[in-house]
């Protein structure tokens, strides 16, 4: 038998076809599909490591200056001294990061996994749906907005409480006062509560795919509810819910403008839990634009602590999910997915239900009173969980409903904002702004992205050992760029591509997010195209199909609405983004519809209604704002499980 | 790092982004800059509709106009020597042109428990308070000045800028003009070192995220612009700044309000210095209120060689002098600036010709 010159290896299950005599033009299409994914994949990752190596070459001052080691460990941030010679340190702020998610995650994780429990288990069954519906809302939230309520609601509400804690403190100094508006409790709870949705909701999906019979099992030896549950669920899941975690710590880690709004942006250590902090990336957001030289060099030095920081945290919660009992598919298809902060293409078919409790037959022995009594306080903290975690996500959705809705108006959609804020006036340059961008950003990320997720998981895997390897290491930098912080994506495309063009523009903003998109639309392809089963592309190679025609005809059409989902989640996550659009898109007072010229979007101007100015007209901008904002998310992610829930590739797992 | 590359791959970039929008431009000019004047620039871009700008604090203003990415940037602060070398470096040897717009006044709002009035405060004490040296409302010399309030005894929180800014440099020039320690220690400067020990230090984005500071924290006193510090409901809240004036022939210390009115008091000058970089801070003028500050917008002085289109330079132009017509001057006054001196108006509109 003689091999293929052509090098295009054919699939092992189907030696036959080595024996028919393949059309010239379908090798030289084969070819041509090859290399075409190929350079997709060259040219994605060509561009974001231009861009990267550009961000970090930067860094070079800053490392002969004061050393790794003297940097990391550095604890004096002082870029303008009086005597002119600056020095930069970097530990207060990896101390404020790593004290904020701290606090975010002791709070979040807990209660996370009482919602996961109520909402698979504990809850009665018609009550399931609709809480876990609410989570997944909450989920899509962008960050500005939890920043916004936080500002507003949070902070003047603690402050009596946290007021309380440093009177009676006895001189501890963790809970010494005096309590200031920004700080690390105020911005930890903030955080808490952004990334209890996403944990909780991952969580969730986690316990879905604990097998029936594991749970009738338990039952049948008798176990209570909660038995069942701290038997057969919590160990089964266990390294899943830590992945998960981890997912929400990466989230928190690499939060920007909630912490920049609440964390007051002193560089200390060692100081007042009540008092002001700094972390990473809040101050990279707020010195960024305005650094040069060795600060420059310092801050972008930060980001690459903050870039490894949030690969490492990805990269354990990837490994710690490979481990889950339950084997990586289902799982890492939940943690791929929720990487884009939304729902999942629940790529499945639907979750089993889980078996309640049966009702226990005469004669078997009764259940002691320790026992029950054990398992009704477990299930009543499970409860209590599941009240606490929905009391603020309760509180943020009717914010946003009351104020917003109030602001709604036709003119709202067509007025630009009011030059003063003592105006009446309307979002259509945001608006539209926020729309013009997230096409960019989708131009940018989907045909690129869908092109190189083919080659990782079909052009390469069916290729020659080389090519195997470059589909695995191509897969790695995917990984990589999934752990990217989006502050990291803004500050990369202004020093490649803002400065290069020499103008703040829509493409900019565009590049930004798309950059953001990327690797969440590869990964949920890559997740999709796994599950076209593989006797369907058989059937058509079988049939004498060049491989560029099986993919074309049989594998897309197939994953095509899986793929459209990816897209719309990773679009939904990159629309709410606000630090990005900083330093790319600008803002801009105008309606404009110039890619080439500053735009305005719908976060940014959350924002600068929000912290700038708080005139009654202002805020009823913002909030309406927000409104809308929630509403295009939340319209993407309901579309988006339309679309999947429609049309699924058939099961083939 | 080759420049020649970036701008291939940029223009590569642009190339494939084919699928561009029908364009709806209004022959714009982009500014950024200093927030401090921010509700009057953005005022004036949306009534002429020749600019947008985009408030980000003086230091970023000046580093979009180092970095060539906008057509003209916003400070309260002349560009420091580092600063002025960075721009003929990278822009083509381009030196600033500055071009005042209008007059302010920094104004000093407290928010102290049981305190419902702006106190009376002396220059040299604000100075020790803003350098950690007095941290506690109940000092002696807070009190002295001010017979009749009773301070509750607890810590001075100060709100200053997270971000370089040109009021940061406005307010800290005048207390080291009237504190030799303050200036030895905190500095004159867009970003000042304020203390790291003794009062607690909170920093807000921008002058209205520093409104908002002195508005969310009790017992705090802060540095802000008139109208950022009445969209956060301060106005009764701010200081009176003493000063010494003589009074019918004796040094006497009077207590001046921030407003409009006594910052342009400042302003009452009939030479000016020849790049109009003219400092207004403990103006001995009477009834001028101390901490009266210009601002500008800067302009490159030769466009093309910055690397700017002229396109851009007359956009520029245009908004340059719109700034100095009756119209953008008239507006000033709703917004609690004070317009320019006419002698100075005639000397900066001259000024715009010299762009290239």
């Amino acid at each position: 038998m003689t091999t293929s010159s052509a090098g295009v290896e054919p699939l092992g299950s189907a030696p036959a076809r080595r024996s028919l005599r393949r059309p010239l033009a379908g090798l030289v299409a084969d070819r041509a599909y090859l290399i075409v994914t190929a350079l997709a994949a060259a040219a994605a990752l060509t561009g974001i490591g231009y861009l990267i190596w550009t961000t970090v070459s930067e860094t070079g001052d800053i490392w002969s200056t004061f050393g790794v080691w003297g940097f990391l460990t550095g604890t004096e941030w002082v870029p303008t001294p009086a005597d002119g010679v600056p020095v930069f340190g970097a530990a207060p702020f990896i101390y404020g990061t790593l004290v904020t998610s701290a606090i975010a995650m002791a709070l979040a994780v807990p209660l996370a996994i009482g919602v996961a429990l109520a909402t698979t288990v504990i809850l009665p069954a018609r009550l399931r749906a609709p809480v876990s519906a609410v989570v997944d809302l909450l989920a899509a939230v962008p960050s500005v907005v939890y920043g916004l309520w936080g500002i507003l609601v949070l902070v003047p509400a603690a402050r009596p409480v946290l007021e309380w804690i440093a009177e009676n403190s006895g001189g501890i100094g963790a809970f010494a006062g005096p309590v200031t508006s920004g700080s690390f409790v105020l911005a930890g709870l903030v955080l808490a509560v952004m990334v209890l949705p996403i944990i909780a909701a991952i969580s969730r999906e986690v316990l879905e795919t604990v097998p029936r019979e594991q749970q009738e099992a338990a039952y049948a030896l008798g176990a209570t509810r909660w038995e069942m549950v701290r038997s057969a669920m919590l160990p089964w899941s266990r390294s899943g819910i830590v992945g998960a975690s981890a997912l929400g710590l990466g989230r928190a880690v690499g939060e920007t403008i909630a912490i920049a709004l609440l964390l007051g942006n002193s560089p200390v250590i060692w100081e007042s839990l009540l008092g002001p902090g700094a972390t990473l990336s809040s101050v990279i957001a707020l010195e960024f634009g305005e650094a040069s030289n060795l600060q420059l060099s310092a801050l972008i030095a930060l980001s690459v602590i903050l870039f490894a920081l949030s690969f490492a945290i990805n990269a354990l919660a990837r490994l710690l999910v490979g481990r889950t009992a339950a084997g990586p598919g289902p799982v890492r298809r939940a943690l791929a997915g929720r990487r884009s902060g939304g729902l999942v293409p629940a790529g499945g078919g639907p979750a089993q239900p889980v078996p309640e409790p049966p009702v226990r037959a005469a004669g078997l022995p009764s259940v002691s009173r320790g026992r029950r009594v054990r398992s009704g306080i477990a299930e009543g903290g499970i409860y209590a969980a599941l009240v606490i975690s929905l009391i603020p996500l309760g509180l943020i959705l009717g914010k946003i409903l009351v104020e917003g809705l109030p602001a709604i108006s036709w003119s709202f959609f067509t007025e630009l904002p009011p030059a003063d804020p003592y105006s009446e006036g309307g979002i259509s340059s945001a608006l539209v702004g926020t729309l013009i961008l997230m096409g960019l950003a989708t131009l940018f990320s989907a045909p690129l992205g869908i092109l190189v997720a083919l080659f990782i998981n079909d052009a390469a895997a069916n290729g020659g050992p080389r090519m195997r390897r470059l589909g695995a290491g191509v897969g790695f930098v995917i990984d990589v760029l999934l752990g990217m912080p989006s502050i990291v994506a803004g500050l990369i495309v202004y020093l490649g591509v803002v400065i290069a063009m020499g103008h703040f523009s829509a493409l900019a903003g565009g590049i930004a997010l798309g950059i953001i998109m990327f690797p969440i639309v590869v990964r949920s392809a890559d997740e999709i195209l796994r599950l076209v089963p593989t006797a369907q592309k058989e059937a058509a190679l079988a049939l004498g199909a060049p491989r560029w025609r099986t993919i074309w005809s049989v594998v897309l059409p197939a994953a095509a609405p899986g793929i459209l989902t990816g897209v719309m989640l990773a679009l939904a996550r990159a629309s709410g983004e606000t630090a990005p659009l900083l330093f790319t898109s600008l803002s801009n007072q105008f309606f404009s519809t110039d890619v080439l010229e500053p735009i305005a979007a719908l976060p940014q101007l959350i924002f600068s209604n929000s912290v700038n100015v708080q005139t009654p007209q202002s805020l009823e901008l913002a909030w309406g704002a927000a409104l809308v904002l929630v509403a295009v998310i939340l319209l993407l992610n309901i579309v988006a499980r339309l679309v999947a829930a429609r049309a699924r590739p058939s099961e083939g797992r | 790092m080759n420049r020649t590359l970036r701008n291939s791959l940029a223009t590569a970039v642009i190339g494939g982004a084919t699928l561009a929008l029908p364009a709806l431009a209004l022959g714009t000019a982009t500014g950024s800059g200093a927030s401090f004047p921010a509700t009057a620039y953005t005022k004036w871009c949306q009534d002429s509709g020749l600019c947008s700008y985009t408030s980000k604090g003086s230091t970023g203003g000046i580093n979009d106009l180092i970095n060539g990415v906008v057509d003209f940037a916003a400070t309260d602060a002349p560009l420091t020597s580092t600063q002025l070398s960075d721009l003929a470096s990278k822009r083509g040897g381009a030196t600033p042109l500055y071009f005042p717009t209008l007059i302010g006044a920094v104004t000093v709002p407290t928010n102290i428990d049981g305190v419902s009035k702006g106190i009376n405060i002396k220059g040299p004490v604000l100075a020790d308070i803003f350098r950690g040296a007095i941290t506690s409302w109940n000092d002696a010399k807070i009190r002295a000045s001010n017979p009749g309030v009773r301070f509750p005894s607890a810590p001075i929180t100060i709100c200053v800028r997270s971000d370089g800014s040109g009021t940061s440099f406005g307010f800290t020039s005048y207390l080291s003009k009237v504190n030799t320690a303050f200036r030895n220690s905190v500095t004159a400067s867009q970003t000042p070192n304020w203390p790291t020990s003794g009062v607690t230090v909170v920093k807000g984005p921008r002058n209205p995220g520093v409104a908002s500071c002195i508005k969310a924290n009790k017992n705090s006193i802060g540095y802000v612009d008139i109208s950022d510090a009445r969209d956060a409901g301060l106005t009764k809240f701010f200081a009176k700044i003493g000063k010494t004036e003589v009074v019918k022939g004796k040094r006497t210390t009077v207590y001046v309000l921030p407003s409009a009115g006594s910052a342009l008091k400042a302003a009452n000058l009939t030479k000016f210095k020849s790049d109009l970089t003219l400092s207004l801070t403990a103006s001995p003028a009477k009834g001028a209120y101390p901490i009266a500050i210009t601002t500008w917008l800067v302009a490159y002085s030769n466009y093309g060689a910055a690397g700017k289109s002229a396109t851009a330079r007359d956009d520029v132009k245009k908004v340059l002098n719109y700034a100095y017509s009756s119209a953008a001057q008239g507006a000033l006054k709703d917004l609690r600036f004070a317009p320019l001196p006419a002698g100075l108006i005639t000397v900066a509109k001259a000024q715009i010709s010299k762009i290239k």
